[in-house]
């Protein structure tokens, strides 16, 4: 019994200690590098995510986050914060900061998308999924 | 013999119950359970238009589809034997209580018998889940009134 | 209350129905008939009960080569409310009825009532028995039968199985019935549903002592001396009181449960078989099998009964329990 538990358990804590550096994408059609830069320092200082990714396109800005893990609970407040930091420093663009997997794992399939009219109509769906309730 | 010492005698007679054996019996059901529950989650996530806010809904219903399955083929009394709290408290074990009475009281018509006796052993988890949930609210609302703390 | 048969009644025919389940009983190869169907082919569980019930005194009536008709009276007792199986049985076989009560003692508690009624001479042939099905039973004082709630180890399982005896004049051939006691109820406050062994058997012991005293004989007078349903948890409480008592080890040899060993070893049955049909399935079948090739002489058959509704224990009440003995010889 005990050798059973250790089986499971020691690559679970094992899996748990690695990977402490934050995969930041961002995906921008007018390829801006200092919009880059500066998605990356604000993610790079939010202690409570491990991986963020960053789409600009038009007047649009989708920001999907994950939270780490245990840090599940703090997600609207991740949130918040993050909305507050970029709409003051993108003031020209139309915000959405999301912690929901969905979002995230949509946004990462955007990253190699060539065409921004896709790109567009796919993070106009997903800002009206985001406001789903039910 | 007095009632304190036949009390004594049946104690130590009477096999202990395994209470760690069932809690790790538990555990692990249990946590198997919910990891296909949430596998179903990201399933609908990744294939279907479900946010995170969005997809319990689908989720429950597959579980709870699940668990009737298993209960028409009276596998999760087998379950439940052998895993206790861990199929009994997950949802499944919510769907469980709910469908094994509709089968019960298949017998006695659709109105009188299933109307009447679905809700048999899950009522009160509806009764007090609706009323504890209602205290609760109410006590973040008097909290937030005074502003301890926000919504 | 110890009564002692002048005329000796005799058991003349006798008669085990069971279900499917109960081909796992290690008593499974005296049993008459074993139906395939837990419901006997009806729509009901409850139908199945009572057909289980006349099939068994089908195979009565068979085997003593009578019909209905001579029959005189027909007592039997089940667990299911107000005992409708026994009584909607009662009805297709048009038989004088009495229905009994005495829960799971009922397959003891009915051929007492038919002893005296034979003795009187008001019988000349008396079918006596109970009958338990799984579903009916459990569905009434339990969960759904789908319910996977887990059970302890001191639960039992309700056996599916009708059991039957025709009692009638003392005839040296057969199995006679030489005394009976009738079991005070007895209750040391025990209000856990899922150990009836612990609740019934100080029953039993109350009985089995009463019986032993008045009849001035002991342990090693029995070839054995069987209890009901008290399961593998109830009978080693018991043989605990007994050994506390005064009785020595190898004279609690003598100590069976009909219950303990109704399903052998097999776990999936926890602390063994319960209900009505439980000790009447052993009793009338294969007790009274080995009383007629002689290798039982003289046995106690003592079958417990808890006294419970399922609204009484919800309202707190404890268990109150019964037994009844019969002393059965063969000459």
């Amino acid at each position: 019994m005990k050798k059973i538990v250790f089986f499971f358990f020691v690559p679970l804590l094992l899996a748990g200690c690695s990977g402490n550096d934050k995969t930041i994408e961002v995906y921008d059609v007018l390829d801006d590098a200092e919009k880059r830069v500066e998605v990356r320092e604000i993610l790079d200082s939010n202690e409570d995510i491990y991986s963020g990714t960053a789409i600009f396109v038009n007047n649009d800005l989708l920001v999907a986050v994950q939270a780490k893990p245990w840090l599940d609970y703090k997600k609207g407040k991740i949130e918040k914060e993050l909305t507050n930091q970029f709409e003051e420093q993108f003031s020209q663009f139309d915000v959405l900061v999301s912690a929901d997997y969905k979002l995230y794992w949509e946004a990462n399939k955007l990253l190699n998308e060539e065409d921004s009219k896709k790109v567009e109509d796919q993070v106009k769906k997903l800002k009206e999924l985001e406001k789903e309730e039910t | 013999m007095q009632q304190e010492q036949y009390k004594n005698l049946e104690q130590q007679v009477t096999p202990p119950t395994p209470y760690l054996k069932n809690a790790l019996k538990a555990f692990f059901v249990g946590g198997i359970i919910c990891t296909i529950g949430h596998a179903i989650t990201y399933f609908y996530i990744i294939f279907f238009d479900f946010t995170e806010n969005t997809v319990g809904n689908p989720t429950v219903s597959t579980m709870i589809f699940l668990s009737m399955l298993l209960t028409g083929f009276g596998l999760y009394t087998k379950l439940g034997q052998f895993a206790g709290a861990g199929s009994a408290v997950p949802v499944t074990g919510f769907g469980n209580a709910v469908i094994s009475a509709a089968i019960e009281h298949r017998t006695e018509g659709i109105v009188l018998g299933v109307g009447g006796n679905i809700f048999k052993l899950a009522g009160s988890v509806i009764l007090f889940g609706v009323a504890s949930a209602f205290f609760i609210s109410l006590i973040k609302l008097i909290l937030v009134t005074i502003g301890v703390v926000q919504w | 209350m110890v009564i002692v048969f002048q005329s000796k009644p005799s058991i003349l025919a006798n008669a085990v129905v069971a279900g499917p389940l109960e081909k796992k009983s290690v008593f499974y190869s005296y049993f008459d008939s074993v139906v395939e169907d837990e419901r006997w082919n009806q729509k009901t569980n409850e139908q199945g009960h009572s057909k289980m019930i006349i099939e068994a005194c089908e195979i009565i009536t068979k085997k003593a080569n009578i019909n209905n008709l001579d029959v005189d009276y027909f007592l039997s007792g089940d667990l299911v409310n107000q005992m409708t199986p026994s009584n909607f049985a009662a009805r297709e076989l048009a038989i004088s009825f009495i229905g009994l009560f005495s829960a799971c003692a009922t397959s003891v508690s009915s051929v007492i009532i038919s002893s005296l009624l034979t003795e009187l001479g008001a019988s000349q042939y008396a079918i006596a028995g109970a009958a338990s099905q799984h579903n009916a039973i459990e569905r009434q004082f339990r969960y759904p039968i789908e319910y996977g709630g887990k059970k302890p180890a001191t639960a039992q399982w309700t056996a599916t199985a009708a059991g039957y005896v025709l009692v009638g004049k003392h005839n040296p051939e057969y199995p006679s019935v030489v005394a009976a006691t009738v079991g005070k109820v007895v209750d040391y406050g025990d209000t856990n549903p899922f150990h009836m062994g612990g609740a019934m058997a100080p029953a039993a012991f109350d009985t089995i002592k009463a019986h032993l005293k008045k009849r001035n004989q002991k342990f090693q007078d029995y070839d054995l001396i069987m209890t009901g349903d008290l399961g593998k948890v109830g009978l080693k409480i018991l043989q605990t009181m007994f050994a506390q008592s005064g009785i020595k080890p190898e004279e609690l040899q003598l100590l069976r449960d009909a219950g303990a060993e109704f399903y052998g070893e097999d776990e999936a049955f926890l602390a063994g078989a319960s209900g009505a049909g439980c000790s009447a399935a052993v009793y009338f079948s294969y007790i009274i099998q080995q009383l007629k090739t002689g290798r039982f002489k003289r046995v106690l058959l003592c079958a417990t009964g808890a006294l419970l509704s399922p609204l009484s224990f919800q309202q707190g009440e404890s268990i109150p329990c019964t037994a009844h003995a019969i002393e059965l010889t063969m000459e």
